[in-house]
């Protein structure tokens, strides 16, 4: 009998402590989420930084991180403690914009995670005090600038969010640049000589002598000979030698197939990048502005092509599109920022980068394939030929700037990775007319820098003056030198960063600084666009023919006999018939 | 009076034995009937609610407001003015179609032959089950790894053709290929539950027909389909079920870029979600819009199937 009672209590005692345990679980009174930490035996105070790990390295964060250290090794952020103690989480995972309020880190360096998601639902610091401030380097130093005088005015519309008064607050600090180009092998370019002699040109040459022998004459014979004066038109520049228009690149991609290299190279599985390319390209052939009216929703565009009933005007010569007065173009008529001559140009030089005659292709035959991947786009594209997996070594690799800091592994060593000479090459000009326009980056991937708004009261000092550190010119010159990019921010690259960086990272420096160079931030710059920033994702606001084509590349691939023409409108109609519903008011 | 304070004291003690048993009951249930209540119930209310809904929070503060038919009105318009949500239903309808006419019956087969114990049984069983053991993640890496790369380059060097790259990436070559591994995905698992139904059918009835001279298809058609047939009607009415949810393991392959030619009503409802950042909420209406107008066709004919199979189906006696 008794025996029996026990066994019919068992089940309540069972239950019961299941849901004691299962409730206890709820909650969690340590912040350190039962982490062990190092704190000098509780002397010093901790800051836990969380670190995406990716492509960007852990190497220029740890030295940060140490360096902050040192500097504040006898500054007392909290009573009873001496200096700092951080805590790395520095693995290729992101914070996902629901649980960062849960999430032991207090700093976090992010990628991909949604601004306005993470303020709307109470997830990050108010750090605009500390933007407002002269950027402490030190105990005792500060600079001459805050963290807010850095900066650019794009970051500042899109990161200040107004409170009831109207008062701008800042939850985030942006993090790098970054912008897909086409990176060329330098080292192969002189070896092969494939850079236009002086006074040489492309243009004029017919489709059918851009494909054929013809173009052997436009090209260098030897590294010496004078080359042309390239994209920017100015002699003696970065650029000398390289297409300077869309007939200048044709005649070059034949002039390397019939060198024997494959032009091109990029990943097929995400093939984001070429969007991005793609939108770098617009901006080259229409100007910044015209990227910036995009990101406004509303702008005066003076290259318009007219567009009727499905299809192009064109002028009585059949070929060249009838343009529209300069238009003033808003949220009733958004539509039109489709009829943009940029981007028709944009897709000829896509459909020119995959077949310059409709049958032969001119990129890495697996380019297209969903296993390829960037690792291995860029082992291919630095050693692919010499180690005697590709047939052909390959001219050119679209990819992010990052790619190079990505590729570290495949370098032999440290100094192969500084004495291999790879280089941003500058997007040509539709036409003759247009060399010497400025060239433009658009930097369209989300990062930043923001602090959990749980942070403990007791961590907020210690937080606030690594953040500060963070964006110090001296961490962003860290930055700079060990990853070959630039932050999002204005601040000026000592010589000795220069020296440290890869020619590819020079060639970055050199692009982003030129003042022939316009920077567009892929980010909604007016109310109306942000609250419309899905319809303006970088993935799909530029080449959307229906809500799931939204590559060009992609689509010309599996389309060959699609021109260019076709798909422009195809993206009219689309914007055109759709307009009402895609855009939220 | 004994009798009636007997009576009593028994009446009492059944009472007390029923409340300790329900008491019992509930204890046991409540865990997961709450569970449920929250996870299940309030979340596909709230799901149901956002259909009807806008999102906003481009200004730091969640805004919602009611739109009544608004984010129904802009499927139809994509229906009206794009090819996706045909071509997706079209994709979706031939997953379905492939599942109830090839998977199914080629399922019972070899699950037929297993349970015979007929030679390589044993390898049959090992090989197909292997997908529902080894992570699907690996055999999807394994795959695109096959088809993009083993097969071009053998084809080049075989055949010296060069026309087998990028295979995932044709809308000639994809379709054959993502099918082939759709069905051997979804192999291992029907044949599991086929194999377990079939292990309760009698040995007595098997020998008894073949005594009487019941061929081999005749005793599965006569025996073991009848034996097994609330199990094939549990898988026939899930497959339907899944019309609209099935993604084909499209994002495993592609990601969120998987060509238009080959989604599905799944993989299209993820994808409205997911191209514009996996943290961004402002596209949850519309695909909660989504799913609530496809559910509306697909569960009463789901149902309507299920009661006409188990209604009209073969029994055993």
């Amino acid at each position: 009998m008794k025996t029996r009672k026990s066994f019919k209590t068992l089940p309540y005692v069972a239950i019961t402590l299941l849901t004691v345990g299962a409730l206890a679980g709820c909650h969690r009174d340590d912040p350190d989420g039962g982490i062990s930490v190092d704190d000098g035996g509780g002397t010093k105070s901790v800051l836990r930084v969380k670190y995406l790990n990716g492509g960007l390295r852990d190497e220029w964060i740890t030295k940060v991180c140490n360096e902050f250290c040192e500097l504040y090794k006898n500054h007392s952020f909290e009573e009873g403690k001496v200096g700092v103690t951080i805590v790395p989480e520095f693995i290729k995972s992101n914070a996902a914009a629901s649980s960062i309020k849960n999430n032991p880190n207090d700093v976090f360096w992010a990628e991909d995670t949604d601004y306005s998601t993470c303020v709307s639902t109470g997830q990050l610091y108010d750090i605009t005090d500390w933007l407002n401030e002269k950027v402490a380097v030190g105990p005792e130093q500060k600079e001459d600038q805050t963290i807010l005088d850095k900066f650019t005015d794009s970051s500042k519309q899109y990161f200040a969010m107004k409170d009831s008064a109207g008062k701008d607050h800042y939850y985030a600090i942006p993090a790098y640049e970054n912008s897909c180009f086409l990176n060329y092998n330098i080292d192969l370019f002189d070896q092969k000589c494939l850079y236009f002699a002086k006074g040489k040109t492309a243009d004029g040459m017919s489709d059918s002598q851009l494909n054929s022998s013809a173009v052997d004459d436009l090209f260098v014979t030897s590294a010496d000979e004078e080359r042309s004066t390239g994209p920017d038109g100015v002699a003696g520049t970065f650029d000398d030698g390289l297409p300077a228009t869309y007939a200048d690149f044709h005649a070059l991609i034949t002039f390397m197939k019939r060198s024997s290299i494959t032009p091109f190279i990029w990943k097929g599985n995400y093939p984001d990048d070429l969007s991005s390319f793609g939108l770098t390209a617009w901006g080259g052939s229409s100007g910044a502005e015209t990227l910036e009216a995009c990101l406004s929703l509303e702008g005066n565009l003076s290259d318009l092509v007219e567009w009727n009933n499905g299809s192009i005007v064109y002028d009585e010569d059949g070929v060249t599109p009838k343009h529209l007065d300069t238009t003033a173009v808003n949220s009733e008529n958004g539509y039109l920022f489709h009829q943009s001559q940029g981007l028709l140009d944009s897709l000829k030089l896509a459909k020119l980068m995959l077949s310059n005659d409709g049958k032969d292709k001119n990129y890495y035959k697996n380019s297209m394939s969903q296993s390829f991947d960037h690792l291995t786009a860029q082992r291919y594209f630095l050693n692919g030929y010499s180690s005697g997996v590709v047939e052909q070594p390959i001219g050119i690799l679209v990819d992010g700037c990052w790619w190079n800091s990505e590729a570290n592994a495949y370098y032999q060593s440290d100094s192969d990775r500084l004495s291999r000479r790879m280089g941003i090459m500058p997007v040509p000009h539709p036409t003759r007319a247009q060399v010497g326009e400025p060239n433009v980056m658009v930097s369209d991937r989300q990062s930043m820098i923001f602090v959990r708004s749980t942070i403990a009261e007791k961590t907020i000092p210690v937080a606030k003056a690594f953040v500060q550190y963070l964006n110090s010119d001296v961490a962003m010159n860290t930055f700079s030198r060990y990853t070959d990019m630039m932050r999002l921010m204005k601040y000026e690259i000592t010589d000795e960063t220069l020296k440290g960086m890869s020619p590819y990272g020079r060639s970055v420096v050199a692009f982003s600084k030129s003042e022939n160079t316009k920077h567009v931030n892929w980010v909604p710059m007016t109310d109306l666009a942000k609250k419309n920033a899905s319809l303006l994702s970088y993935r799909t606001w530029g080449y959307s023919c229906s809500s799931t084509d939204i590559n060009p590349y992609t689509y010309f691939a599996a389309h060959m006999s699609v021109t260019p023409e076709d798909y422009f409108n195809n993206v009219n109609q689309y914007y055109h018939s759709n307009w009402s519903y895609l855009l939220t008011k | 009076m004994n009798q009636t304070l007997s009576l009593r004291v028994t009446s009492n003690a059944k009472k007390k034995s029923k409340a300790m048993r329900t008491l019992f009951y509930v204890c046991m249930v409540a865990i997961p009937v709450v569970q449920f209540v929250i996870f299940y119930i309030v979340v596909n209310f709230n799901s149901i609610l956002l259909a009807f809904k806008s999102y906003d929070n481009s200004t730091g503060v969640v805004i919602e407001n009611w739109i009544g038919w608004g984010n129904f009105e802009r499927i139809f318009q994509i229906f009206r003015s794009e090819n996706i949500l045909w071509i997706a239903t079209k994709n979706s309808l031939l997953y379905l179609v492939f599942n109830l006419c090839v998977v199914i019956p080629l399922s019972m087969l070899f699950a037929y032959y297993i349970y015979r114990g007929y030679p390589a049984a044993g390898f049959f069983k090992v090989m197909l089950f292997l997908p529902a053991v080894i992570c699907s993640m690996v055999l999807v890496i394994f795959f695109k790894e096959f088809v993009e790369t083993a097969i071009p380059e053998l084809a080049e060097r075989w055949f010296h053709d060069d026309g087998w790259y990028a295979i995932l990436s044709s809308e000639s070559k994809g379709p054959v290929a993502l099918m082939i591994f759709y069905v051997w995905f979804l192999f291992s698992g029907s044949i599991l539950l086929y194999l377990n139904a079939m292990s309760n059918i009698p040995k007595s009835q098997i020998e008894a027909a073949q005594i009487d001279g019941a061929g081999e298809f005749r005793t599965f058609w006569r025996i073991v389909i009848p034996a097994i047939w609330p199990t094939l009607v549990s898988l026939i009415i899930l497959a339907m079920a899944d019309f609209v949810a099935n993604q084909a393991n499209l994002f495993s392959i592609y990601g969120i870029f998987a060509p238009s030619w080959s989604q599905t009503l799944g993989y299209y409802q993820f994808f409205l979600v997911a191209r514009y950042g996996a943290d961004s909420p402002v596209n949850y209406p519309i695909a909660s819009a989504f799913g609530l107008l496809f559910t509306a066709i697909v569960a009463p004919i789901t149902l309507l199937t299920r009661h006409l199979l188990l209604r009209f189906g073969p029994r055993e006696d």
